[in-house]
């Protein structure tokens, strides 16, 4: 093997690494009194960054993926996503208490350039739109094919 | 001249597989005295009680690319169902698909008059293989009691090459030796959403349209797409409550069907979707199982792993489940630390066991398992958002019912409004808190958990619904519809149409057709 084969499959390799940590899909929520940044990545972990304006006070939390679904041949061509708050309770933060169990988010895709994201995820305000700044659709099909096997190896293994 | 024979052969072959309908069939032509006089007033749609003069399906399956068996299927129910007036039946399929059609029709167990009779109801319309044909245009009647056909502008998806202008054209075309129209285009203000495709609008009678309010957030915006097909006065309108599914469209929820122990112009009913009667139904029916496909029994469990709902509701069944060994399994004296321990270790080992259920539920590979007594655990536990959620749906289904009975009292004083409560279970969306503390139903998550029976299709005397994957509702819905006078039969369209979010009515077009009013 040559020094060249082997720079070339360290890349793929440190290439993939790097992707699998990049955010796939990434979207930015303002309301009145937050912005939120809500994302995921290549391995299919789900991050929830918050800004409660007022206080100035600021939380990450990981989120749960518990479904992730192409469904670009339906009514609605869209991505839905789904994720569990798991842990996410941040002391020191009102929004804890108003977190929803589940943060679902949909991203339309009628034009897959301009994809458009809605989302669920506070019990007292809704709807909210949110602004997609990264959507890696192609990554997302393969995310979601892994995630579905994982899921059935999982869900398999324990029993 | 074995050549010449085989030229000849081949032509036959082509013409009768590809062109098999050569005119309009009579009753429509003909206009026969049978068909009921077109509404009074100025709206322009028919409700789905009129005769079925065309029905548009496709073979391109949501998930699975093309699906020529469902085709097939539909195309028999509807013939069946139509008997000897059979409506035009447009197919937007491949060449393979066409082929199949026609094999299987002559397979039919009728006489050889009627297999051609049905046969040439079919035309193969050049578009491309396409689920969603209810929505990129919709049919309207005008004075003349001509069949009117419109675009609808704002479809046009750029993500998956569908091409709705020229399949709206080739289907024009065909349908123009009955001679029926085009009209013009059905225009949005703002920008296109969801809400202004044909899934959403739908007619009532008593000369009343229904559109549904999703997604439109302004009113003028509703309004002024609405005054394109309701008419003037706006008595005629009736805003359904949409906003709240993902989807949005009034098919996902109502359905106008025939009444034949009523007469005119009472002889209607109106079926509503229900998750009070979806809950009574299971109650009563605690240990069957939840889900059933007879026809594709092999499919049960990989649909139950694969759907997005069912993977929701039996998440769910397995929180509560270990909820409830927990509580057994805690004494008085258990730590708050004890408790944890509990849960993570002992449940695991312990669930589904202590509920008595017939068949394990441990884990999401056995959802198929559920059984009526799962779903019905969620629906009605404290523990799940669920039982929150699809009250507030009931809720607003029973708003509509008074809505409904409100307007037709008006205009229709002799009827007494008929409403069929349609089992049917919801999830997607939450219940969020308003400020003055009421709760409200979060806006386009909204999703049926089965295919919903509302979205199904009138043809004649027969209702064909998708079966809608429990064994007691469409128990349940047949009892109701031959109350009514009414047959129905059913089709799988899980994969078809139900993974991507709609049904029966979406993935087709029915056109209705009305005989004209003499001047007045």
């Amino acid at each position: 093997m040559n020094i060249n084969k082997i720079i070339l499959i360290f890349m793929i390799f440190s290439t993939k690494l790097i992707l699998a940590n990049t955010p796939i899909i990434k979207c930015n929520i303002k309301n009145p009194h937050w912005t939120a940044t809500l994302s995921l990545d290549g391995v299919g972990l789900g991050l929830l960054k918050v800004k409660h304006l007022k206080s100035k006070k600021d939380f990450t939390c990981p989120l749960g993926l518990t479904f992730l679904q192409d469904s670009l041949g339906g009514v609605s061509p869209s991505i839905i996503v789904d994720f569990n708050r798991g842990e996410c309770f941040p002391k020191s933060s009102l929004i804890s208490e108003e977190l929803f169990e589940t943060v679902n988010l949909i991203i339309e895709l009628r034009d897959k350039k301009k994809p458009r994201g809605r989302i669920q995820w506070l019990k007292k305000s809704q709807p909210d739109s949110c602004k997609i700044t990264k959507f890696r659709l192609t990554e997302i099909k393969l995310n979601e094919k892994r995630w579905l096997k994982q899921r059935l190896n999982r869900a398999t293994a324990n029993q | 001249m074995s050549w010449l024979r085989n030229i000849v052969l081949l032509t036959t072959l082509v013409f009768f597989s590809e062109a098999a309908f050569s005119s309009c069939p009579d009753w429509i032509k003909n206009r026969a005295d049978t068909i009921p006089l077109c509404p009074k007033g100025d709206n322009t749609i028919l409700p789905e009680t009129f005769p079925t003069s065309a029905v548009i399906v496709s073979d391109g399956s949501t998930g699975w690319g093309i699906d020529s068996a469902f085709t097939s299927s539909f195309v028999n129910k509807v013939l069946n169902a139509s008997n000897d007036n059979p409506p035009l039946m447009l197919l937007t399929v491949s060449k393979g698909t066409f082929d199949t059609v026609v094999r299987n029709i002559d397979a039919l167990p009728v006489d050889i008059a009627k297999k051609q009779k049905w046969k040439s109801a079919l035309i193969r319309v050049p578009a491309p293989s396409y689920t969603w044909q209810q929505d990129y245009f919709e049919s309207f009647f005008n004075k003349k009691g001509e069949v009117v056909l419109r675009i609808v502008d704002s479809y046009k998806f750029n993500i998956n090459k569908f091409d709705s202008e020229k399949s709206f054209k080739e289907i024009s075309k065909a349908v123009r030796e009955c001679g029926f129209k085009t009209g013009s285009p059905l225009k949005n203000l703002g920008e296109p959403k969801g809400g202004y495709r044909g899934g959403n609008i739908e007619g009532l009678p008593g000369g009343f349209c229904l559109f549904g309010d999703d997604a439109i957030e302004k009113d003028k915006h509703w309004e002024f797409y609405s005054d394109q097909f309701c008419g003037k006065d706006p008595e005629n309108k009736i805003k359904v409550p949409t906003s709240w599914l993902s989807i949005g469209h009034t098919d996902e929820i109502m359905k106008v069907i025939k009444n034949n122990n009523k007469k005119e112009p009472c002889n209607f009913s109106i079926a509503i979707s229900s998750p009070k009667k979806a809950i009574e139904l299971l109650r009563n029916n605690q240990e069957k199982p939840f889900l059933f496909f007879p026809q594709n029994e092999e499919l049960l469990s990989t649909r139950a792993y694969y759907h997005r709902g069912i993977s929701h509701f039996c998440n769910a069944a397995l929180d509560l489940i270990e909820d409830e060994v927990i509580t057994e399994k805690k004494s008085p004296n258990t730590s708050k630390i004890d408790f944890k321990l509990i849960n993570f270790f002992i449940n695991r080992a312990y669930a589904g066991v202590t509920l008595s259920f017939a068949k394990p539920l441990k884990e999401l590979t056995d959802c198929h398992n559920m059984t009526n007594k799962h779903i019905l655990k969620v629906l009605t536990s404290n523990n799940t958002l669920l039982k929150k959620y699809n009250e507030l749906i009931q809720q607003k289904m029973d708003d509509l019912k008074k809505q409904l009975t409100a307007k037709l009292k008006k205009r229709l004083p002799s009827c007494t409004p008929d409403f069929i409560d349609v089992p049917d279970i919801f999830f997607g969306g939450q219940a969020i808190q308003k400020k003055d503390g009421t709760l409200e139903l979060s806006k386009r998550f909204g999703e049926s958990l089965l295919p919903n029976s509302t979205n199904s299709v009138s043809v004649d005397n027969t209702i064909i619904a998708p079966i809608s994957g429990s064994q007691i509702f469409e128990k349940y819905i047949k009892s109701e519809y031959k109350k009514r006078g009414l047959e129905s039969d059913f089709i799988d369209t899980f994969d078809y149409a139900h993974m991507g979010g709609g049904n029966l009515h979406c993935a087709t077009h029915t056109l209705h057709i009305c005989n004209p009013r003499s001047p007045e």
